[in-house]
């Protein structure tokens, strides 16, 4: 097969950046390929896949460019972007923004009509994407008021409907829920096969598609630090979360174990995992510590009675939508961090905005610590319940970390003096401290989402909600910020995530609350709701690969357990097998 | 979720899927304006009755496009300022200006209420309530394919079109995320029913900050999608995917509009003729 992309000692800076975001890089992939690119934020991954249809140099004609870039043949310094839309499908990171219509109709012809294809053509390829994405009916419908899944599927079939033959696309699963993910890869991986695309995915969560691809990169600073097939490059567990990339769960285990696995090869897959390990556990073993670390109660007890009590809530929008159908719930003034799932548009969002008030119910009330929602005063409710929201874009409005900090404390009516001892102490606490002068625009996502729950945390809310603080971030950033949400956990905050992220809220939260169409499929200690599959499944969530490699085996070995995240299996693991 | 499922996205809301606008094709919509726009100019300063006449089409117009309540009370608030304004510029005048042949009706100094200005007055108002009402009505009952399409349909070039449906979707995607930043705002404690105009200004102001960055980041976000599909490719006539034709029905709806339009040319260069 020959090469369709070449990079010749690449490298490129931006007009604004002083150091190269891809430096000296020099890589070749075959037509008919799957290139995964990995790395951690700000490795230059995002910046690689927007040279390969030459956004970069075109949209960026300030940056310096050194070396030479061709795909399908095509100097891209020569090339016009409009010319490689017939070669380079894009699928951007941020879903939303690249939409350009208010149809998925019309959002998926714009390619071609730009093109001057045919009205039957069009019509022959826009029947043909709509039956493969699993989007028919859906023509006249905005994408914007799709799922994420969908979302996704409408801005890889915008793509497709120029019949390219590379496809790139930058984490095109970042914002969606977990089996909508599943689904998403599956078409991919369809793709691939059937067309014999190019595809290059650029990923940084690699559980699920470390087996799609027939190479993967790892970026850091612009360079190429590993290169390798998934198995050899995966099997560099060290290296890889060196720099800052978490390798498959599974993954993770068997390179812990691996002298007690005589050093097999690193499985990529559930399956893999548990045909490596089922025979190397010593049943005896086993049998002598039936439940070998854990046990399904809730890990800590509430107290201190409950803080939210929901009865029958339920909210219709103005376009009647019936987000929310007679839901209640209780939230205790102390106990485990709550972590609430479901698919895109399950309700969550929907739910949380109504716990400080943001939404009102249509039907139903909501209880804070003794307030009704539908009548109480704002400030008051605030001091209560904070809400983080997603992007934190949507909640930055002053022109320093400081004054955003102190914004909210201002509407409060506090004194300056207990504003800027507040603000102090809170930049301290979440160690931002060195920025409180800086322009928080301007500053990296990871700083501008802890700007936003400083911003929370200084009106000293007994909960705090917070959406989705994961999304985009790499392992080591997803990290930091779920360690701090722990610290305030500890400090004695209420915290209620809402997240897509499986591994995250497995590892994190003692409780779940799994949302389906506007009601409660399940609320329990988290260990107890992810053994339950067939609820996960209902609600398009999968538990992550230590729950479901731990349920595999404990049903092959008739032994009960399920680990919540790598240390927990890797520690029952350690003690039985032989 | 569940339901929503009779209303589609329009410019500025949700519109009912089977409402009787849209079974109007989009040219319609656009020849109606059009013709509305163009008979009030015959008749402003002409024949205000035909001007009221167009005024309560224009209302009627309007008011099926049923557009959010916020709407009707930003109209008010905007209009009635400018009624406001106009009436104090022809009303505040030196006495040496007002015409031989007004009666003065009220004077106070320089603040004289003539029968003139009252009907100029009157011919303004009528003729800025008229326009706000049919823009709205416009903006209120269309897609942003039927803008594109619509103005396809009379051979205005694509890019035009095009470039009118992105200015009117980001404009419905910074509706959005008003309603987001808004709410992320009432998260910080912030009641936008209190305080004085000055407060509530610096509270608007307050979403308008994060809004201004999010459209500057949308815009780039948008140049870039719109270069990787092609739309600034060269030397290819671009196709329209959909073909508009009128029926029946828009003919029949477009009749009276027409009606008006003849009727108001009549006033203007045949006044004895109505």
């Amino acid at each position: 097969m020959e090469d369709i992309v070449t990079f010749e000692d690449v490298s490129w800076k931006y007009e604004e950046t002083q150091d190269w975001v891809i430096s000296q890089l020099n890589l070749r992939v075959k037509q008919g390929e799957f290139l995964l690119v990995t790395g951690p934020n700000g490795s230059g991954k995002t910046t690689l896949g927007t040279m390969l249809n030459a956004l970069i140099p075109y949209n960026y004609r300030y940056g310096t460019l050194k070396g030479r870039i061709t795909v399908a043949g095509k100097d891209t310094a020569a090339t016009s972007v409009a010319e490689f839309s017939q070669i380079v499908g894009m699928v951007f990171q941020e879903v939303e923004a690249q939409f350009l219509t208010l149809s998925v109709e019309d959002e998926l012809v714009f390619g071609p009509e730009n093109l001057g294809v045919s009205r039957e053509e069009i019509q022959r390829r826009l029947d043909w994407v709509l039956k493969l994405l699993k989007l028919e009916g859906y023509n006249e419908k905005s994408p914007f008021e799709l799922s994420g899944g969908q979302k996704q599927r409408v801005a890889i079939g915008a793509a497709l409907m120029t019949l390219p033959k590379i496809l790139v696309l930058d984490e095109p699963t970042s914002d969606i829920d977990p089996l909508g993910k599943v689904e998403v890869l599956a078409t991919i991986r369809d793709l691939r096969e059937s067309l014999n695309m190019t595809i290059i995915l650029v990923e940084h969560l690699t559980d699920d598609v470390a087996l799609l691809a027939d190479r993967v990169l790892l970026l850091k600073d612009g360079r190429l630090i590993l290169e390798g097939a998934p198995r050899e490059f995966f099997g560099s567990v060290d290296t890889l979360k060196k720099n800052g990339v978490e390798p498959p769960q599974v993954s993770q285990v068997s390179f812990a174990l691996r002298n007690k696995l005589s050093n097999a090869a690193i499985p990529l897959t559930v399956d893999e995992f548990v045909q490596l390990i089922a025979p190397k556990i010593n049943l005896a073993k086993t049998s002598s510590k039936r439940q070998p670390t854990f046990d399904a109660s809730t890990p800590e007890q509430s107290e201190g009675g409950q803080l939210i009590e929901l009865k029958d809530l339920w909210h219709t929008y103005p376009d009647g939508t019936v987000a929310l159908k007679g839901v209640d719930l209780s939230i205790p003034r102390k106990g485990p961090m709550v972590a609430l799932l479901g698919q895109n548009g399950s309700g969550k969002t929907t739910l949380a905005k109504h716990l400080n008030g943001i939404l009102k119910p249509t039907k139903g009330c909501v209880n804070v610590d003794g307030l009704d929602t539908r009548s109480a005063n704002r400030k008051d409710l605030v001091q209560k319940v904070g809400y983080v929201f997603q992007n934190p874009d949507h909640q930055i409005a002053n022109n320093t970390v400081f004054k955003e900090v102190s914004y909210g404390l201002e509407n409060l009516g506090l004194s300056q003096d207990q504003i800027n001892e507040r603000v102090k102490n809170v930049l301290e606490f979440l160690d931002i401290t060195s920025y409180a002068n800086e322009q928080p625009f301007l500053l990296q996502k990871g700083i501008r989402q802890r700007t936003v729950i400083a911003s929370i945390l200084a009106m000293r809310p007994s909960v705090i909600v917070v959406d989705e603080p994961t999304t985009g971030q790499d392992a080591v950033n997803s990290r930091v910020i779920m360690e701090m949400l722990k610290g305030l956990h500890a400090q004695g905050y209420q915290i209620v995530l809402i997240t897509h992220n499986m591994n995250i809220a497995a590892e994190y939260c003692g409780r779940t609350i799994v949302m389906s169409e506007g009601r409660i499929l399940a609320d329990g200690p988290t260990r107890s709701v992810f053994s339950q599959a067939e609820i996960l499944k209902r609600a398009y969530l999968q538990p992550p690969p230590v729950c479901r490699a731990s349920q595999n085996l404990s049903s092959k070995l008739q032994t009960d357990f399920m680990a919540l995240s790598v240390s927990e299996l890797e520690n029952v693991l350690e003690n039985l097998i032989v | 979720m569940s339901g929503g499922g009779n209303v589609r996205r329009g410019l500025v809301g949700y519109l009912p899927a089977n409402g009787t606008l849209q079974q109007l094709s989009p040219p319609t919509k656009l020849l109606i304006f059009l013709l509305l726009a163009a008979a009030s100019s015959f008749v402003y300063l002409v024949n205000l009755y035909v001007l009221v006449l167009i005024f309560v089409v224009a209302v009627i117009l309007f008011s099926f496009a049923r557009l959010p309540r916020l709407w009707v009370r930003l109209v008010f608030l905007a209009f009635g300022f400018e009624a406001l304004g106009t009436f104090v510029t022809y009303t505040v005048i030196p006495p040496s200006s007002v015409p031989s042949d007004a009666e003065i009706l009220f004077s106070f100094s320089w603040f004289i209420v003539t029968d003139h200005a009252l009907i100029t007055v009157a011919h303004v108002v009528m003729l800025f309530f008229s326009m706000a009402f049919l823009a709205l009505f416009l903006i209120g009952s269309t897609t942003e394919r039927d803008i594109v399409e619509g103005l396809n349909f009379f051979h205005i070039p694509r890019t035009v079109g095009l470039m009118f449906g992105m200015i009117f979707r980001l404009a419905g995607i910074l509706f959005t995320d008003y309603d987001t930043v808004r709410e992320a705002q009432l998260s910080r404690g912030i009641d936008y029913r209190q305080g004085s105009f000055v407060e509530k200004l610096r509270k608007f102001f307050g979403v308008m900050v994060p809004l201004i960055v999010l459209a500057f980041r949308r815009a780039a976000f948008s140049i870039n999608a719109l270069d990787s599909r092609g739309y600034a490719i060269r030397n290819v006539k671009k196709t329209t995917f959909h073909q508009v034709r009128l029926h029946t029905l828009d003919y029949l709806v477009l009749t009276p509009f027409f009606a008006i339009l003849i009727v108001s040319i009549l006033a203007r260069y045949f006044p004895w003729s109505i």
